[in-house]
C-alpha cells in the first residue's frame, strides 16, 4: 500500500514538475455539511437520522494534448451521529461514516465557447469504506461494509455571466460489489467485554451487486481570478448493498456544498 | 408561488430517499417475535449441542403472542422463548428488563464450589495483598501462592503476575482460583497465559456461523497459546486452576486452553460453558437481543458449549467448610507440594 502512494506521489510530482502533457491542474478543497439517514438491517430494522459532515478533495487534470478530457482524483472522510428515527423506542445511536475514494474521467459531449451550455459525461470507479459503531448496542459493536461502485455520470453546465454559472450533476452506478467481513461485536449490556481477536475479520462476504448507487446535486459557481472558483451546491446520494447475504444496508445523505477550487 | 418554489424543491428531496428505503417495520408484538425467531434460527451457533428443535419452539410460542398482548407479556414470551437455548450468552434487553437463562442462573448457584467466606477468612485473610484483579496471599507458609481472580472483567497484566511471583519467593507453585468467575475480557485471558508460555501449542479452533442453515460456519480458524514476553521469566512451576459452573464464558476459554498445558492442572467441577461469542442487535420494537454466533472447539474437535471438564473432579466438601476449610484449595496446594 505504502509503495502504491509513494508511486502515485512520484507520478503526480513527475506530472506537475516536467508536465509533458502541458497538464493544468485544479486542486479542489471542499466539505459537505448535512444529514444522513442510514439502515443496517443486519443490526437493527429500525431507520437511523443524524448530522454528518464530509470534508474532502478532489484534484482534476486536463491538458491541450487531450482536449476535452477532464481526469480527477477524489477522496473524502464523512462522519456522521446517527439516532434512532422513531422515538419514542430505546435510545439507540451510532457513530458511522466512510471514507471514499475515486477515480473518474469525464468528456465533454457538448461544449462550444459560444455557447451558454456545456455537458459532459464520464465514468468513475470509486471505493466507499462504511464503519459504524454502536457503543449502545452489547456495549460496543462495530461493523464494516466496503463497496466498490462503477458510476456514469452526467453533468450540465448554464453559464449565467461572465463570473457566474450554475451546474447540475447526476450519477448512476449500475453495478457494484459490496463486501463484509464477519461480525465483529463485543460483548453484552454490562460493562464487560468479550474480545474480538478471533472474529474480527475472519469471515468474508461479499457479492456483485445491480443498481446500487445514485447521487444528483445542483448548485453555483463564481469564478475567482486566476482559473479559481467558488462553488455552493447541494447534493443527495443513495447507496445499498441490496439484499448482500444476510444483511442489507442503505445510506442516503443530504449535503450542503461548499468547494474551492484553486489553480495550481 | 415562486416563494413556495424553494422550499416545495428542498422538500422533495429530502424525501427522496424514501423511494429507495423500505419503510421501517411498525414494531407490532407478532413482527418483533417472528424477527427475533427468524435472527436465532440464521445466527445462534449451538443448535447441535443445546439440542433443541427451533421450529417447534415456534410453533410453541407463536401460539402464545398476538398484536393485542402487552409489552410486560411480550417480554415474558419472547425471553421464555430465548431461555429454551439454556445459553448464558443469550439475552433480551427491553427498556425496563433484561432476561437471563434460568439454566446457567441455577447451575450457577446450584453447584457452586465455592464459600466466599471461608475463602476471604481463612486463606486470603484480612492481610491479603491487591494486585490489578488480583486478590492473593501465600498459603502454607508461603510454599503455595494463592490467587482469587473473580472475574475477568478485573485488569489483569504480566507485570501484576510477575510482582506477585517475586513477593512469594519460597513458593512452589500456585492457585488461581476461578470459581464463580463468570466471564468477562477474553484478552486477559491472552495476558494471563503469556506467564506460562508454551509457544506453538494450540489451543482451540473456532468458526462462526456463516449462512442461514444451522450446520452452515465460517472455515476453522486455529488459535495457538501467546508468546511471552522476554521481559518477565516464565513461570514453569506447577499451577493448579480452580473452576467451578459458575466459571463462564473467558473463563471457560481459559480452562479450554489450560486443557494444553501440561503444567496447569484444572481442579474442581465441570464450567458452565459459553465458548461463543455473543452477538446482538436490535428487535423491529425497539429492544436488544444477544446470542452467540460464533462456536469453538478443542483441538480434539470437542465442543464443550456446555461446559470445560476439569483434569480432576473434586467437590466442596461441607464437612471441610464446617471446619473452616476449602477441601478444593487443600487439594491444589498438595499437587503442588507432590
Amino acid at each position: 500500500m505504502n509503495k502504491f502512494l509513494l508511486l502515485l506521489l512520484t507520478s503526480f510530482l513527475f506530472l506537475l514538475n516536467f508536465n509533458p502533457l502541458q497538464a493544468q491542474w485544479t486542486l479542489g478543497i471542499r466539505s459537505n455539511i448535512g444529514y444522513g439517514v442510514c439502515r443496517d438491517n443486519g443490526l437493527s430494522p429500525i431507520t437511523f437520522k443524524g448530522a454528518r459532515i464530509e470534508p474532502g478533495f478532489d484534484l482534476e487534470f486536463t491538458s491541450p494534448k487531450l482536449p476535452h478530457w477532464h481526469f480527477s482524483a477524489s477522496g473524502s472522510i464523512d462522519i456522521g451521529y446517527y439516532e434512532d428515527a422513531t422515538p419514542p423506542r430505546l435510545n439507540f445511536s451510532t457513530i458511522a461514516g466512510f471514507g471514499l475514494f475515486c477515480l473518474e474521467a469525464k468528456r465533454d459531449i457538448r461544449y462550444d465557447s459560444l455557447s451558454r451550455w456545456h455537458f459532459c459525461g464520464g465514468a468513475s470507479i470509486s471505493n466507499l469504506l462504511w464503519l459504524s459503531n454502536n457503543p449502545k448496542l452489547n456495549n460496543a459493536s462495530l461493523t464494516l461494509s466496503d463497496f466498490v461502485l462503477l458510476d456514469a455520470s452526467l453533468e450540465a453546465r448554464f453559464s449565467l455571466s461572465r463570473r457566474w454559472e450554475l451546474w447540475s450533476l447526476g450519477k448512476f452506478a449500475p453495478l457494484g460489489t459490496a463486501f463484509r467481513p464477519g461480525f465483529s461485536q463485543i460483548d453484552n449490556y454490562t460493562s464487560d467485554s468479550e474480545g474480538t481477536t478471533n472474529t474480527y475479520f475472519s469471515t468474508y462476504d461479499w457479492h456483485i451487486i445491480g443498481p446500487c448507487h445514485i447521487a444528483t446535486g445542483i448548485g453555483a459557481s463564481f469564478k475567482l481570478n486566476g482559473g479559481n472558483r467558488l462553488s455552493l451546491g447541494y447534493g443527495w446520494d443513495y447507496l445499498t448493498s441490496r439484499k448482500a447475504g444476510p444483511y442489507k444496508l442503505q445510506i442516503a445523505s443530504h449535503s450542503f456544498l461548499l468547494q474551492l477550487d484553486v489553480r495550481l | 408561488m415562486k416563494k413556495l418554489i424553494l422550499p416545495t424543491l428542498l422538500l422533495l428531496c429530502v424525501s427522496c430517499e424514501k423511494i429507495f428505503m423500505e419503510p421501517d417495520p411498525a414494531g407490532s408484538p407478532t413482527e418483533t417475535f417472528e424477527y427475533l425467531w427468524e435472527k436465532v434460527d440464521r445466527q445462534y451457533a449451538f443448535f447441535d449441542v443445546k439440542d433443541v428443535n427451533w421450529d417447534s419452539i415456534h410453533t410453541i410460542y407463536s401460539a402464545r403472542v398476538s398484536d393485542d398482548i402487552s409489552s410486560d407479556s411480550l417480554f415474558s414470551v419472547l425471553a421464555s422463548m430465548l431461555n429454551s437455548l439454556n445459553d448464558g450468552h443469550v439475552n433480551l434487553i427491553g427498556r425496563y428488563d433484561v432476561s437471563r437463562s434460568e439454566h446457567i442462573f441455577n447451575l450457577m448457584y446450584e453447584r457452586r464450589q465455592i464459600d466466599i467466606n471461608i475463602v476471604a477468612l481463612n486463606y486470603l485473610t484480612s492481610g491479603y495483598h491487591s494486585t490489578g484483579g488480583f486478590q492473593h496471599n501465600g498459603i502454607r507458609n508461603d510454599s503455595v501462592i494463592y490467587i482469587r481472580y473473580g472475574s475477568f472483567s478485573n485488569s489483569a497484566s504480566l507485570a501484576y503476575l510477575n510482582y506477585i511471583r517475586n513477593h512469594y519467593p519460597k513458593a512452589q507453585g500456585l492457585i488461581l482460583d476461578l470459581r464463580q468467575n463468570g466471564g468477562g475480557n477474553v484478552d486477559n485471558v491472552w495476558e494471563i497465559l503469556k506467564f506460562f508460555p508454551r509457544p506453538e501449542t494450540l489451543l482451540y479452533r473456532t468458526q462462526i456461523k456463516s449462512g442461514p442453515n444451522h450446520n452452515e460456519f465460517s472455515p476453522l480458524e486455529e488459535v495457538y497459546a501467546p508468546r511471552s514476553d522476554d521481559r518477565v521469566k516464565p513461570f514453569l512451576k506447577p499451577v493448579v486452576v480452580l473452576q467451578d459452573r459458575g466459571s463462564y464464558s473467558a473463563t471457560s476459554f481459559f480452562s479450554l486452553c489450560c486443557l494444553s498445558y501440561p503444567t496447569i492442572t484444572t481442579l474442581g467441577d465441570t464450567t458452565g460453558g459459553g465458548l461463543g461469542l455473543p452477538n446482538g442487535g436490535q428487535l423491529p420494537n425497539g429492544w436488544y437481543y444477544r446470542f452467540s454466533i460464533t462456536r469453538t472447539l478443542s483441538p480434539d474437535g470437542k465442543n464443550y458449549e456446555n461446559g470445560v471438564p476439569p483434569k480432576e473432579y473434586l467437590a466442596l466438601d461441607p464437612a471441610a467448610t464446617a471446619l473452616g476449610k476449602d477441601n478444593i484449595i487443600e487439594r491444589a496446594a498438595d499437587i503442588i507440594m507432590q
